[in-house]
């Protein structure tokens, strides 16, 4: 149990030089148990449309937000109905779908692809210095899991895309949702889907 | 006299150079419902290695165009400890001729985003090079890979020329596919229905 303490308190840390430790399902299920009453939590708007909103996923959603805002991953608070609205679009609150497209591995609430989960365990690329986490697919399946690596994904596209630096909260918010899909245009006819959904549900 | 020799001499080298860069590589793909292995032969153990979905597949970092050229992409560090993204490097590609870099390519924009990796890949089927519009020339794609919730990126392609230019653009499903589909309909999602009227 100390070891598995010790990576709680470590993670999140934002600094590039020091020691990288990894977020396992069990810390992540850990950090949540530990840290849930840390924080307050409002009664969030239902995504229109989306009857399988019923806000079981609120407090998991908004806790992420404030843990990783709290350990300096972000400077800014992220509405935590953009991220339902994400997930009304990625998986229609469907936490344990894995996509029947061919050749693809999205997966759960957030639609995290094994790649992205690669990326975020170092397996593949380094980009992700800080607040890593390793998962695998079937873990991900796990609305408390899928929640905390997806947060952490788009928490990281946001704080690292062209208009990181732009004045405009939500053309910062804008790019980190259209980044967490495709760098390319399909990206922005996703965010645009994606704030529309967010727009309504206000 | 001499002029014609020295002509069909440079027409020998150049319908060589085609020859070799236009040679399809030793990889199979095979598709299940759940995964898609792509596998490339490894020519020093002679074994094929196998890729499993979540990997980026087939993927290479330097392709010969004939005996004496080749094209690379090289990740330049610039500060490997800098906070922002962006300032840790780029990736360029480059050209390299009798040993010498003749042509050096960055290859991320301003605008662009940061990409964790830029391999090529191939441009048609089982093929790295491929003269796509009959020019005489060949062309090859490179693929900008930034990983999001959507499976299909994408690709630049370039031609071979004189100087290497742009060409167009092209898609790339990054974790199951081998080569680049052309003339697609935009999409968001992979759609199988959808990819049929692709090239």
């Amino acid at each position: 149990m100390n070891g598995v303490v010790h990576r709680v308190e470590a993670h999140c840390r934002k600094n590039s030089k020091s020691k990288v430790n990894f977020l396992y399902k069990s810390n992540i299920n850990y950090i949540f148990d530990k840290y849930e009453n840390n924080f307050k939590y409002k009664k969030l708007n239902r995504i229109k449309g989306y009857k399988q909103d019923k806000g079981q996923y609120d407090i998991l959603i908004q806790f992420r937000l404030k843990y990783c805002k709290s350990k300096g991953l972000i400077n800014e608070d992220i509405d935590p109905l953009l991220v339902k609205a994400l997930i009304a679009a990625e998986s229609s609150f469907r936490e344990r779908v894995i996509t029947k497209m061919p050749n693809s591995s999205a997966t759960g609430l957030m639609q995290l692809l094994k790649t992205t989960m690669n990326i975020l365990s170092k397996k593949i690329s380094k980009e992700v210095r800080v607040a890593n986490i390793d998962i695998n697919q079937e873990e991900a399946r796990e609305a408390l899991v899928n929640i905390a690596a997806g947060t952490r994904w788009l928490i990281f596209k946001i704080t690292t895309s062209p208009n990181r630096k732009s004045k405009s909260q939500k053309v910062r918010m804008y790019s980190g949702v259209k980044y967490y899909h495709s760098w390319n245009d399909d990206g922005d006819v996703y965010a645009k889907k994606v704030f529309q959904i967010y727009e309504n549900s206000k | 006299m001499k002029i014609l020799s020295s002509l069909i001499i440079i027409l020998l080298i150049y319908s060589c150079s085609v020859m070799i860069a236009s040679q399809p590589d030793n990889t199979v793909l095979s598709n299940s419902k759940k995964k898609a292995f792509c596998t490339i032969k490894n020519e020093k153990i002679n074994k094929f290695e196998l890729y499993e979905l979540g990997d980026l597949p087939c993927l290479k970092y330097k392709l010969k165009v004939s005996s004496t050229e080749y094209l690379e992409i090289e990740y330049i560090t610039l500060n490997k400890y800098a906070d922002d993204i962006y300032e840790r490097g780029h990736q360029v590609l480059k050209r390299v001729k009798n040993n010498k870099t003749v042509e050096v390519i960055k290859l991320r924009k301003e605008e662009d985003t940061y990409w964790s990796d830029t391999p090529f890949v191939r441009v048609r089927k089982q093929q790295y090079f491929a003269d796509l519009d009959d020019d005489g020339y060949l062309e090859f794609a490179v693929f900008p890979f930034s990983s999001g919730s959507a499976i299909v990126g994408t690709v630049r392609i370039f031609s071979l020329k004189d100087k290497i230019v742009l060409w167009g653009k092209g898609k790339y499903q990054f974790e199951g596919d081998t080569f680049v589909r052309l003339n697609c309909p935009n999409w968001s999602k992979f759609n199988p229905k959808e990819i049929k009227n692709c090239e």
